[in-house]
């Protein structure tokens, strides 16, 4: 299934989260296959915004006011950014 | 969500540089400077995000956090931390207990026409240059014979301290270059290479007690070529409803008539027992000489034939009908198998057949109510295997 700007994308709970030193962004965790996936700073802001009700397009507009010089339409890469995770089993 | 709980015994050592080691049945794990924290957090079934919320405090910056989530992984992937009810690490415990010992193996190895039956089947299905795979190796006796048959090399896997018994009658029949003997359990191990055969000796009196299924479709996954050779094969499990001799039952459940038997011996009123088995499913192991003869109003049924090569599900859930050829009671239902060990050799848990054949039991399931049968009368019998190491069987009349 591909993920639309109107997918709501739930967080996988065996995956913990944090943040490394301010602006080195953070490390996911997962905890069944034991692996680490390091995220950038706009990573780890999509990642806190994922609360199972956001969709997709609302995360985009709400990461705009965390982002420097965001390109005009943010949600192409936040579908990038979730298929990615996704992928990982990260996300569903 | 997963929920991790710690085992229930839990052995560790604090060492002198920080570290706590946590000795598990396979060996040890390091569980890091936070190992006490990690063990006390998961006291009770716990998820990740919980477990995190009271130990993430504790930690002094980022690199801390990964060194303690990393020891939970590794605590995780050694079973000190559990899955709640996993029921294959709870199967796991049962099998090792069981054949952690020499009792079983010399039991074996005393049933000539099992171990015999075993190594003929080698000697027809291996071929050179095969490599083969002997899955709960036990004493080694199969590994030996597959490398004797001709294998390029055997890996003989065996998760009981037996290994290191196995490792020394490979190396004195000569074969230690040809044989490796991998400890562990073959779901939780990779091989350098993939066999061309696989034989397991992990048949229970109940056929798939011993995980036989989910075992062999984890082998053919990961550890097997495509169109691998399985020794077994096939194995085909009947069941016999019955009607169990009331002398027999009184030394294995309450009754009626025992449990009045002991409240006058013992002056004591034991009578509730009674209703014990109108409430419990009850299922033990028969000798096949004691269940030779005991009445059945029907003929054996085939419950199921499992093709172990083909195989897409590991579960069993199957009823079929049997049909009263003559009238009685049935209060239980005797389970046999019969496994295909290679084109020429079957290896059979038949009552019928006398002597009894070879030194298994045979599973025999209690009724909780007995069922009166007329001839002609139709009777469904249901068995189910989920995977782990117990069974059901349930009629309906």
């Amino acid at each position: 299934m591909t993920i639309e700007p109107s997918s709501t994308l739930q967080k996988n709970e065996n995956v913990a989260f944090r943040r490394l030193a301010a602006g080195e962004g953070g490390v996911l965790l997962h905890l069944e296959s034991g692996e680490y996936h390091g995220i950038n700073e706009v990573g780890c802001l999509i990642w806190e915004l994922l609360d199972g009700e956001r969709t997709v397009d609302v995360v985009a507009v709400e990461l705009r006011d965390g982002v420097e010089d965001p390109p005009d339409d943010l949600v192409p890469d936040v579908i990038a950014f979730l298929d990615d995770l996704r992928e990982r089993d990260l996300v569903s | 969500m997963t929920v991790l709980e710690r085992a229930p015994e839990v052995k560790v050592r604090v060492m002198a540089w920080g570290d706590v080691v946590v000795e598990t049945a396979d060996g040890e794990v390091s569980g890091g400077p936070h190992c006490l924290a990690i063990l006390d957090a998961f006291s009770q079934p716990t998820t990740l995000a919980e477990a995190l919320e009271v130990l993430g405090p504790r930690t002094g910056g980022a690199q801390d956090w990964i060194d303690l989530t990393a020891a939970v992984v590794r605590l995780h992937e050694a079973g000190v931390l559990r899955t709640e009810g996993d029921p294959e690490r709870d199967s796991d415990d049962v099998l090792r207990a069981t054949f952690d010992s020499p009792s079983p193996h010399a039991s074996m190895l005393e049933d000539r026409v099992r171990t015999s039956a075993f190594l003929a089947a080698l000697d027809e299905l291996v071929r050179p240059d095969d490599v083969v795979v002997d899955i709960g190796t036990g004493t080694g006796v199969l590994a030996v014979a597959a490398a004797r048959a001709g294998a390029r090399h055997v890996y003989a896997i065996e998760a009981t301290p037996l290994a290191h018994e196995a490792r020394e009658v490979i190396r004195a029949n000569g074969l230690d270059d040809r044989v490796t003997v991998v400890e562990g359990w073959s779901t939780r191990i990779s091989l350098p290479e993939r066999a061309t055969v696989a034989v397991s000796e992990i048949l229970g009196s109940d056929a798939l007690e011993e995980r036989v299924l989910p075992v062999l479709a984890d082998a053919r996954r990961r550890l097997l070529e495509p169109g691998a050779r399985l020794i077994p094969s096939d194995v085909r499990i009947f069941g016999l409803p019955v009607s169990v001799p009331d002398d027999h039952l009184a030394s294995l459940t309450f009754t009626h008539s025992n449990t009045a038997r002991w409240s006058s011996w013992y002056g004591l009123e034991l009578g509730p027992l009674a209703d014990y088995s109108s409430r419990r499913r009850q299922r033990y192991t028969a000798v096949i000489d004691d269940v030779r003869s005991w009445t059945s109003p029907t003929e054996p049924v085939l419950l199921t034939e499992l093709d172990l090569s083909g195989l897409e599900t590991p579960q069993v859930d199957v009823t079929v009908t049997a049909v009263a050829t003559g009238s009685g009671t049935v209060n239980g239902v005797v389970g046999y198998f019969e496994a295909q060990l290679s084109p020429g050799v079957v290896l059979s848990t038949n009552p019928a057949l006398e002597p009894a054949p070879n030194s298994w039991g045979v599973p025999v399931w209690l009724l909780q109510e007995p069922v009166e049968l007329r001839r002609g009368q139709e009777l469904a019998l249901r068995y189910v295997h989920q995977g782990g190491t117990a069974g059901s069987m349930r009629l309906s009349a």
